[in-house]
């Protein structure tokens, strides 16, 4: 009974951790388009144990990218944070919410498989997913918790 | 004998958890670990939600959009006369009221101003300053808007500037250009070469504000003496013996924005500042303008028994000791 207890305890244990296997955070995150005022929409590689593990990384690299990197070619080249470090210092509860615990998805307007969740050239199980972004709302919803500062001065 | 039956529940499932978690610890280490492993991830869960609003004083500086002329143009009779300029203008400012921005109405601010000086050609260039300084605009956002026409399509080329109405610095630039369409809708083009360039002016505009939160807004400084002043500069000043020129330096060391100015030079009869940085707020969260700080310079020299006038020019101040 005790081994048996020993071995749940040991499968629940890695089993919870590997929960976090989608920590992987990559530039891999292309610009697309904008069509409509406000969104983006861009193509994000996501890594992972399992396929639902990689869409959420691509979509976790894809919100990380515009937080603080900027997307290349897009109206949002320049980061919507500049520090990344201070802001995660600062912020790290809202980053953990909206990064780490799926707080990312009321912002998300759209999130489509690009490719199939296949072993790529780095020899890592991915998958390349199209992700729409409400940045308006995003910025909105940093500027009203403090993240970021609203325009001006 | 009354019991109080009421109970706090945070204690009760406090204790709870405490209890079991102690007997974990005495039987099952690997529970013990399996626990606390859960026990953080609640943690990081709760914290997510905890996230409260920060509220910040923050005084927002005015915005006027207004259209590029060339020097020999009536501003009116262009904006009026060119509707995809008066698209560009409205669509940079909603691009602004969008990030919760109150613009100045340019054409507000025109019929404001005496109608005979919009229509006389040689006071143009006076009637743009004078637009920006009734307005009151701290900032002011120049748009042109251009259409190309090819045979592969037309598109528009939109051009703004920022500057500073203070010091007339530039603040941000660019340049959007809309998709080649075989189309006459200029409006629309103009929309889309809008659209594809605000975000990003306004970032880049935003990096200079924090920038210039952080170093201070440019000024300059200008003191000389009347043609009538016993003063100049090597006068020793009080009992310390300090030249005029002494006492001015040290008095800018104290006053400017984290003791920021440089000294362009000092003569007997004249001491510039080329470059001084002012804060942008006072203490109480106000708009620092270079008024308050020939005020406070005045204020100072009187303090010493001089009497001075001032005179400043956007962000160029002049002070003369009679």
């Amino acid at each position: 009974m005790s081994k048996q207890l020993f071995y749940l305890s040991f499968f629940l244990y890695f089993g919870f951790l590997s929960c976090n296997s989608s920590k992987v955070i990559t530039g891999e995150v292309n610009y697309l388009n904008a069509t409509e005022a406000g969104t983006l929409l861009v193509s994000a590689a996501g890594y992972g144990q399992s396929k639902p593990d990689a869409i959420a990384n691509a979509q976790t690299n894809a919100f990380n990218n515009l937080i603080f990197r900027g997307i290349p070619g897009s109206q949002y080249q320049l980061p919507m944070v500049q520090d990344e470090s201070k802001a995660r210092k600062e912020h790290g509860k809202y980053f953990s919410n909206l990064l780490e615990q799926g707080g990312y998805k009321p912002f998300m307007m759209l999130s489509e498989e690009q490719t199939g969740y296949s072993v790529s050239r780095k020899g890592q199980k991915n998958i390349t997913v199209m992700v729409k972004i409400n940045v308006d709302a995003l910025r909105r919803d940093m500027e009203q918790k403090g993240v970021v500062r609203k325009f001006g001065l | 004998m009354h019991f109080d039956v009421t109970w706090n529940k945070k204690v009760w499932f406090g204790n709870l958890a405490y209890n079991h978690l102690f007997n974990i610890m005495k039987f099952k280490p690997l529970s013990l670990l399996l626990a606390s492993s859960l026990l953080l991830g609640e943690i990081g869960l709760s914290q997510g939600s905890a996230t409260e609003p920060i509220k910040t004083k923050k005084v927002q500086p005015t915005i006027m959009v207004i259209p590029f002329v060339q020097e020999s143009q009536d501003m009116r009779n262009v904006l009026e006369s060119d509707i995809n300029l008066r698209v560009a203008v409205t669509k940079v400012k909603e691009g602004f009221d969008k990030r919760g921005f109150s613009t100045v109405d340019f054409r507000g601010k025109l019929k404001q101003l005496n109608n005979d000086k919009a229509m006389e050609l040689e006071n143009q260039t006076s009637l743009k300053q004078e637009v920006i300084e009734q307005s009151g605009a701290d900032i002011y956002v120049e748009t042109e808007a251009k259409p190309i026409k090819t045979g592969s399509g037309n598109s528009i080329t939109v051009i703004v500037t920022a500057y500073d109405a203070y010091s007339g610095l530039s603040l941000a630039n660019k340049v959007g250009n809309s998709p080649k369409f075989y189309t006459d809708n200029y409006e629309k083009l103009t929309e889309k070469a809008v659209e594809g360039l605000i975000e990003d002016f306004l970032n880049t505009m935003q990096l200079k504000f924090d920038e210039m939160v952080e170093n201070g807004r440019i000024a300059s400084l200008n003191i000389t003496f009347s043609e009538g002043s016993s003063m100049d500069m090597d006068t020793e000043i009080g009992e310390t013996g300090k030249l005029f020129s002494e006492v001015m330096e040290e008095w800018l060391e104290k006053n400017t924005y984290k003791s920021y100015f440089h000294l362009q030079g000092t003569t007997a009869t004249k001491l510039i500042v080329d470059e001084l940085r002012l804060p942008f707020q006072d203490e109480e969260g106000k708009t620092y303008r270079p008024t308050k700080f020939a005020a406070s310079l005045r204020n100072y020299l009187k303090t010493i028994g001089l009497e001075s006038e001032r005179d400043v020019q956007g962000s160029k101040i002049f002070i003369t000791i009679n």
